[in-house]
C-alpha cells in the first residue's frame, strides 16, 4: 500500500494572523508550522502503517523553501518520504492551481489513497481535497471524523446535521480528515535523527509535465476587514435556563 | 528575548527540531499536568515518563552505543531541559533524571558496565534510577558521608543511611557511594551499583517536600547489603572523583531547567501585566511594574547566555568547574528571583493556587540547594579564581 498524504505550512496559529490588506494574501512572514489538520492527516497514514508493513507513506506539499522544515517534520513523525513542488511561479497560487499541481504531483507516485486534512487553518476553503480527486478521476470521502483502511477499500464517517454516516469507497481514492479523526504523535528523537536520511524531492512545474485543468487565477478586488461580533445572548436563570440553553444550542445544530 | 531568527549559538536542523518537539510535549503534556502532580504532593506522574520514553525524550543523554539517542553533548541537553522545565521545574527534571544516573558510571564504568547498566535506560520501557550521594550528616561536604562498603569475600558489605534521595523506591538501578577508606575523606569515597530488591535495601516513607514533588525523595537504608566485586563502579576512592564529573554536568544542566523555569514566570507575569488593567491602564504601562519586568528579561538573558556559554566549553573538554557553578548560580539565583517577581506581579492571584507562579517559586528554591548549594556555588567559583 501506498499512501500520498498532502501536507502544508501555514502562518503557526498560536501567534496572531493577519491578511496583507493589499493584496488579501495570508501573511506568511512569521514562524510557518506544518499545518495541525495535516499532522493529523499523516497520523491516519501512520496509523495504517504501524499496523500493516510494508506500507509507503508520502508528504507531498507546494511551497517555497522554509517548507523543508515541516516536511522534515513529517518525516521524523513516521513517513518514508517527502515530495515538494517548489517554483518561483508558483507564488500567490489559488486553490485551484494548487490543486492541479498537488494532483500532478500525486500522479507521478501511483499512490493507493490520498489522505488530506478537511481543511487548511490559514486559506479554509476546504476545496483542495475535491479538486484533486477531480483531476484524479479518483473517488473522495471528505471531511471524515474516523477512518479505516484496508486493501481493498476506505471506509469513512463523517458527522452530518443530525447525525453520522458510514460510507466507503474502494481503492484508490481521495479522503479528507477532520480534527477529530486522530491525535497527531509528536516526532521522536530517533525519528529526528532518522529523517535527514530520507528521501526529500523537490521537483518544478515543469518537471511535473502539463498540469492539467485551465489555468485561471482567482482575482481579489478588494478585502474589507470582518466586522466586529456581537454581544452574545445572555440567558438569565429564571427556572429554565437549561431549557432555553439547549434549544438556543439546538437552533445553531450545534447539539 | 532574542527574536527567533537569530539564534544564540547556531543549531543544527535536527537540534531546531529537538527544541520544537520539547516545546510542544512541555506544552501539552507537561504544563498541564503541573498543578495536579504538585498536589498530588507525593505521587511521581510515571504516565509522562512513559509517554517521554516512547519518543526519546528519557535517553536522548545517552549513547547511540548503548541504544541512548546519542545526543551526548550537554549543549543540547541543555536545549531539552530548559523547555521542559519551562512546562514544569519538577516534572522537567524527573523525565530526564537518567541523565545523572548515568554520568558517573560512563565516567567511571567499564565497557562491560555500561552495557548492562545503561541499555536498561533506553527505549519505551526505560527503568527508573536513583543516585545516593547526601546522608543525614552529610550534604554539602559530600567527602564526609559515612556510609561504609567493608570488603568481604566475593565483594563488598554495605551499611548505613541515605537520605533526601530522588526516585529511591521507585527506581530499579542505584548508584550508591560509600566509604571503602573511613580513615580517607575524599579519597577514601568509593561508587556502588546496585539494583532494587537486593537484600538488606529498604526505604523509607516519602519526604515532605516544598515543591517538584514530580519527583519523590525518600531515606535508603542499607542493612549488610552485599554488592559483587563487578558492580563495584571505578577502583576504590575514586567514587568522589566520578562524583564531581558528574556534578559539572549536572550544574551546567541544572542551569538551563533553572532558565527554563525562569523564562515560564517571566512569560507568565509579562502576559498577566499587559492584560491586567489598574489605574485605569495595564499594569505594564505602570513603571514599577515594568521595571521588574524589565529586570527579569535581562536576569533571564544573561543566564542563557552563560548556561550555553559553560555547556559549550564543557563540550569542548575544557576544565569548567567554575563556569558550571557560574552558571548554576546565576540560573538558580535568577529563577528565584523571576519567580517570586511573577508571585509579586500577579499580587493576589499570585499568592493563589488557582495560577502556577506561586507553585514554581517553590519548585525553583530547590535549583539554589541541590547539586550544591549556592554558597558552595561561590566557594567553588571562589577557589577557581
Amino acid at each position: 500500500m501506498k499512501i500520498a498524504v498532502l501536507v502544508k505550512q501555514v502562518p503557526d496559529t498560536g501567534e496572531q494572523r493577519t491578511l496583507d490588506p493589499i493584496t488579501g494574501l495570508v501573511d506568511r512572514r512569521g514562524e510557518n508550522v506544518l499545518d495541525e489538520i495535516n499532522e493529523r492527516a499523516l497520523e491516519v497514514a501512520l496509523r495504517y502503517k504501524d499496523a500493516n508493513k510494508g506500507t509507503e507513506v508520502v508528504v507531498v506539499s507546494m511551497g517555497p523553501d522554509t517548507l523543508t522544515k515541516g516536511l522534515r517534520k513529517a518525516l521524523s513523525m513516521g513517513a518514508d518520504a517527502a515530495l515538494q513542488v517548489l517554483d518561483d511561479a508558483l507564488a500567490g497560487a489559488d486553490a485551484g492551481r494548487t490543486a492541479a499541481v498537488l494532483a500532478c504531483a500525486v500522479r507521478s507516485l501511483a499512490v493507493d489513497v490520498v489522505v488530506a486534512g478537511n481543511e487548511s487553518t490559514d486559506g479554509r476553503s476546504g476545496v483542495v481535497p475535491a479538486m484533486v480527486a477531480e483531476h484524479l478521476s479518483l473517488p473522495l470521502l471528505s471531511a471524515l471524523d474516523a477512518v479505516e483502511l484496508s486493501e481493498v477499500e476506505v471506509l469513512g464517517q463523517r458527522s452530518t446535521a443530525t447525525g453520522s454516516l458510514r460510507a466507503s469507497v474502494p481503492l484508490p481514492a481521495v479522503i479528507s480528515v477532520t480534527e477529530r479523526s486522530a491525535e497527531a504523535r509528536f516526532p521522536s528523537f530517533k525519528g529526528i535523527m532518522t529523517a535527514k536520511r530520507k528521501v526529500l524531492t523537490v521537483m518544478s512545474v515543469a518537471q511535473l509535465g502539463q498540469l492539467p485543468g485551465n489555468t485561471g487565477q482567482t482575482s481579489i478586488l478588494s478585502t474589507l476587514r470582518s466586522p466586529a461580533r456581537p454581544a452574545g445572548r445572555r440567558i438569565v436563570d429564571e427556572g429554565n435556563a437549561g431549557h432555553e440553553l439547549a434549544q438556543f444550542l439546538r437552533s445553531g445544530s450545534l447539539i | 528575548m532574542a527574536k527567533n531568527n537569530v539564534e544564540y549559538w547556531p543549531l543544527s536542523d535536527e537540534q531546531r527540531a529537538i527544541v520544537d518537539l520539547c516545546k510542544d510535549f512541555a506544552t501539552n503534556e507537561i504544563r498541564p499536568r503541573g498543578r495536579e502532580v504538585d498536589e498530588a504532593d507525593t505521587v511521581p506522574p510515571v504516565d509522562i515518563f512513559r509517554k517521554a520514553a516512547e519518543i526519546g525524550i528519557t535517553d536522548f543523554m545517552l549513547p547511540e552505543e548503548y541504544g541512548g539517542g546519542g545526543y551526548t553533548d550537554v549543549f543540547t541537553q541543555c536545549l531539552v531541559q530548559e523547555q521542559l522545565c519551562w512546562g514544569d521545574p519538577g516534572i522537567g527534571n524527573f523525565i530526564c533524571a537518567n541523565g545523572f544516573f548515568a554520568d558517573p558510571v560512563l565516567a567511571l564504568g567499564s565497557e562491560l558496565q555500561k552495557k548492562r547498566w545503561l541499555s536498561s535506560l533506553t527505549g519505551p520501557d526505560a527503568l527508573f534510577t536513583s543516585l545516593a550521594t547526601t546522608e543525614p550528616g552529610s550534604g554539602s561536604d559530600s567527602a564526609s558521608i559515612v556510609t561504609r562498603a567493608d570488603k568481604v569475600p566475593g565483594g563488598y558489605s554495605i551499611n548505613g543511611q541515605k537520605s533526601w534521595i530522588s526516585n529511591a523506591g521507585l527506581a530499579d538501578q542505584y548508584v550508591v557511594f560509600a566509604k571503602t577508606d573511613p580513615s580517607e575523606r575524599s579519597k577514601g569515597v568509593t561508587a556502588f551499583l546496585l539494583k532494587k530488591g537486593t537484600p538488606g535495601m529498604s526505604f523509607g516513607e516519602p519526604m515532605k517536600k516544598m515543591g517538584q514533588r514530580a519527583i519523590v525523595c525518600r531515606e535508603i537504608f542499607f542493612d549488610n547489603v552485599f554488592v559483587p566485586e563487578e558492580d563495584r563502579l571505578g577502583d576504590e576512592g575514586q567514587g568522589f572523583y566520578g562524583l564531581m564529573k558528574t556534578f559539572d554536568v549536572s550544574r551546567v544542566v541544572l542551569a538551563a531547567a533553572a532558565t527554563g523555569a525562569a523564562r515560564a514566570a517571566y512569560e507568565y507575569a509579562l502576559e498577566y501585566a499587559r492584560t491586567r488593567t489598574q489605574f485605569g491602564k495595564p499594569i505594564i504601562e505602570h513603571q514599577a511594574v515594568a521595571f521588574r519586568l524589565a529586570d527579569m528579561a535581562t536576569r533571564i538573558e544573561s543566564s542563557w547566555l552563560m548556561t550555553l556559554h559553560a555547556a559549550r566549553q564543557l563540550d569542548a573538554g575544557e576544565d569548567v568547574n567554575g563556569l558550571a557553578a557560574m552558571a548554576k548560580l546565576q540560573a538558580s539565583e535568577t529563577a528565584m528571583f523571576c519567580t517570586w517577581a511573577a508571585v509579586q506581579t500577579l499580587g493576589g492571584w499570585g499568592y493563589s493556587r488557582e495560577y502556577p507562579v506561586e507553585q514554581w517559586m517553590r519548585d525553583v528554591k530547590l535549583e539554589e540547594i541541590e547539586e550544591g548549594t549556592s554558597d558552595i556555588m561561590r566557594l567553588v567559583i571562589s577557589r577557581n579564581l
